[in-house]
């Protein structure tokens, strides 16, 4: 077989080319609008669930907004900075920053009073620093609230298990069982190892069981928050009344 | 992009948090609640297996028992259990079970255990017996289903020895039968009064005080073969032996010597040693589990208290501090808790109490009976079989270690008096 300038007009060149750039195409096209609805499918249920957040949170909006300068957005993008403040309140130790920045606002005002160009400057950055501060108090606030759902929701389940649990005859007061639950949104048990066992087979089973008899828990509304703490979580089950 | 980056990160991070941990610090210590539920059966025997389980494991204390009659359904197979009915019920755990008729006129009896919150086989056996024998493999169902889920070794299968006599105090017998009360078997009849039956930790023997014309002597009697054998016929007191846990000595009370003294013979070689030396009484001596130590009863405080001595180096340690009167100590759990006869002060009844050697706590286990005496514990531990006045008779009754589970053990006619429970017989 002989191959042929592609100015012959029996060439296959120009058609193969032609072909496969249409099939990149498509392919380009399918992946970008899959990974689109994907994102919109993503997007609906942080919707309902970010509204409650929104009505609680009017502050952070308009913080927020000034500060990035993109005052008109559109009603599906206003929405968007909710996951974010939670998202963002996880990753800092909010409480020490908020001290530690202070500082550097109330002093830099003061060797510079002369110079109104770095004055006006310093103003700025002032005001940026303020609404950095801002951000971070309340997602500082937002932290606070979560760590108060989690004790709360933390303090419930302990109390459904002791309620229930009935430790053998055989338990030790020192002995510990360390269990895992894995849980559904709804709060529902779907499974329970045992990560550490107290030695002692009756009482490793007293544990288990008594989850299995709460069988669902009080968790919280937030999905954010289930997912990271109650998704599974770990429970030391320590019978210090028993008798032995 | 840096978005998405940021973004796992933060996911990153959440995951290295530390894990959620719930801590649970309190929980009931009350009985479990079970259902045994009426095994099928083809054919007949006087035995119901299921009645015996029930009857074990409610005695125990530490189950509560669901009557046959308020079962929603009496399953006979793991098909047809509703789990939800059972919980419905407040039941935790159902045993199910068939007993079928071999050719050889055997039965075959198949049990399970279900855990009804996580509808789940915890235990299933097939034990295999004649007629007879059903009860022997009912109390031993008993003891693998109370060890499953109590963590303690059933003693449902161990016998007791006892003395019984008949009004007049003309005749004494030395009886053993199932620890229930059941199946009694005279061992060992005579018009001498008889004390002490003290089992061997093999439950082959039974060693135990006569005292004949002549005065007090101990014997070893064979179960097996009946055979009787003197071990000590010396001047004064013979009495109290107790067995070395090895089965190869005896501990025993002599007076040859003056006052009551403890004294340890070997069986084989008839080897005296004298292990305390006081010019008060010591007596009631029982072995510790090491075989290093023995605790007895002594009035060298001017009262009797409980006291243990090391055999190696003769050194005598107080255990008992509350009350005027402590005596007939045995051990229970691994040497744990000392169970004891205790008078709190003088003129005060004498009740059987336990005392934790841990803690110090001395708790009075009984209330309800007179004259309590020679309390002896279950191999597992759990439970004190002891002797009482009630209804001006002298009668066996049962009361748990912890003190929450107290039962009288039925007797024919006649008083009933120095119960010994036998260890685990394999």
């Amino acid at each position: 077989m002989q191959f042929l300038p592609v100015s012959d007009p029996r060439s296959f060149s120009l058609p193969v080319i032609a072909a496969t750039l249409i099939v990149v195409a498509i392919l380009v096209s399918v992946s970008v609008n899959w990974i689109q609805s994907e994102v919109s499918i993503v997007k609906v249920p942080k919707h309902i669930s970010a509204k409650i957040i929104h009505i609680d949170k009017p502050k952070p909006k308009t913080v927020k907004k000034p500060v990035k300068k993109k005052p008109s957005k559109p009603v599906v993008k206003a929405k968007k900075p909710k996951p974010k403040v939670i998202d963002k309140v996880k990753k800092p130790a909010a409480k020490p920053k908020l001290k530690d920045k202070p500082k550097p606002i109330k002093q830099a005002p003061l060797p510079l009073p002369g110079a109104d160009l770095s004055q006006a400057l310093e103003e700025e950055e002032a005001l940026m620093n303020l609404n950095e501060l801002l951000n971070e108090e309340v997602q500082a606030r937002q932290a606070e609230k979560d760590q108060a759902a989690i004790a709360s929701h933390a303090s419930q389940i302990k109390a459904l298990i002791q309620s229930v649990w009935r430790f053998p005859p055989s338990a030790q007061h020192d002995q510990v069982v360390l269990l895992r639950i894995f849980m559904v949104p709804t709060g529902e048990v779907t499974e329970v190892q045992v990560v550490e066992s107290s030695g002692n087979g009756a009482l490793d089973r007293s544990a288990e069981q008594a989850v299995w008899k709460v069988g669902r828990f009080p968790v919280p509304q937030d999905s954010v928050l289930f997912e990271e703490q109650f998704r599974k979580f770990l429970i030391k089950l320590k019978p210090e009344n028993a008798r032995l | 992009m840096k978005r998405y980056l940021s973004i796992l990160l933060m996911s990153l991070c959440v995951s290295a948090q530390a894990e959620l941990t719930i801590e649970i610090t309190q929980g009931i210590a009350s009985s479990i609640p079970i259902s045994v539920v009426p095994f099928k059966f083809e054919g007949t025997a006087k035995d119901s297996v299921d009645e015996i389980v029930r009857t074990d494991l409610e005695r125990s204390g530490h189950f509560s028992l669901l009557e046959p009659d308020d079962m929603l359904s009496q399953p006979q197979s793991e098909d047809d259990i509703y789990f939800t009915d059972w919980r419905l019920l407040k039941q935790e755990y159902v045993v199910i079970g068939t007993i079928s008729a071999l050719p050889n006129q055997q039965y075959q009896v198949r049990y399970q255990l279900f855990d009804v919150f996580n509808e789940k086989e915890l235990l299933t056996q097939s034990l295999k017996g004649t007629a007879s024998q059903l009860r022997d493999i009912a109390h031993r169902v008993s003891d693998a289903i109370y060890e499953q889920l109590t963590g303690i070794r059933g003693a449902f299968s161990t016998k007791i020895a006892y003395v019984t006599t008949n009004s007049k105090r003309t005749k004494f017998n030395l009886s053993i039968a199932d620890s229930d009360g059941a199946r009694e078997k005279v061992v060992l009849s005579s018009k001498y009064s008889i004390f002490s039956p003290t089992w061997s930790p093999d439950g082959k023997r039974l060693a135990y005080v006569m005292l004949e014309d002549s005065g007090s002597k101990v014997y070893v009697q064979d179960l097996v073969t009946g055979k009787k054998q003197l071990v000590s016929a010396n001047k004064g007191i013979n009495s109290a032996p107790s067995f070395s846990p090895d089965g190869k000595k005896l501990a025993l009370v002599l007076s040859k010597d003056g006052n009551p003294e403890i004294y340890i013979i070997n069986l084989a070689t008839r080897h005296w040693t004298r292990v305390t030396n006081h010019y008060a009484i010591d007596t009631e001596p029982n072995w510790m589990p090491d075989g290093e130590h023995i605790i007895f009863t002594s009035g060298r405080s001017g009262n009797p208290q409980i006291y243990r001595v090391s055999l190696s180096s003769g050194y005598v340690e107080r255990l008992t501090f509350e009350g005027s009167y402590n005596a007939r100590a045995r051990l229970a759990q691994d040497g744990r808790f000392l169970v004891l006869v205790h008078q709190a002060k003088k003129g005060a009844p004498f009740h059987i109490a336990s005392l934790d050697l841990v803690r110090g706590l001395l708790q009075t286990l009984t209330s309800d009976t007179e004259l309590d005496e020679s309390p002896s514990v279950s191999p597992n531990g759990v439970m004190v079989m002891y002797a009482a006045k009630y209804n001006k008779r002298s009668i066996l009754a049962a009361v748990s270690v912890a003190g929450d589970v107290k039962f009288l053990v039925p007797s024919k006619n006649g008083d009933v008096r120095e119960p010994a429970w036998g260890p685990y017989l394999d």
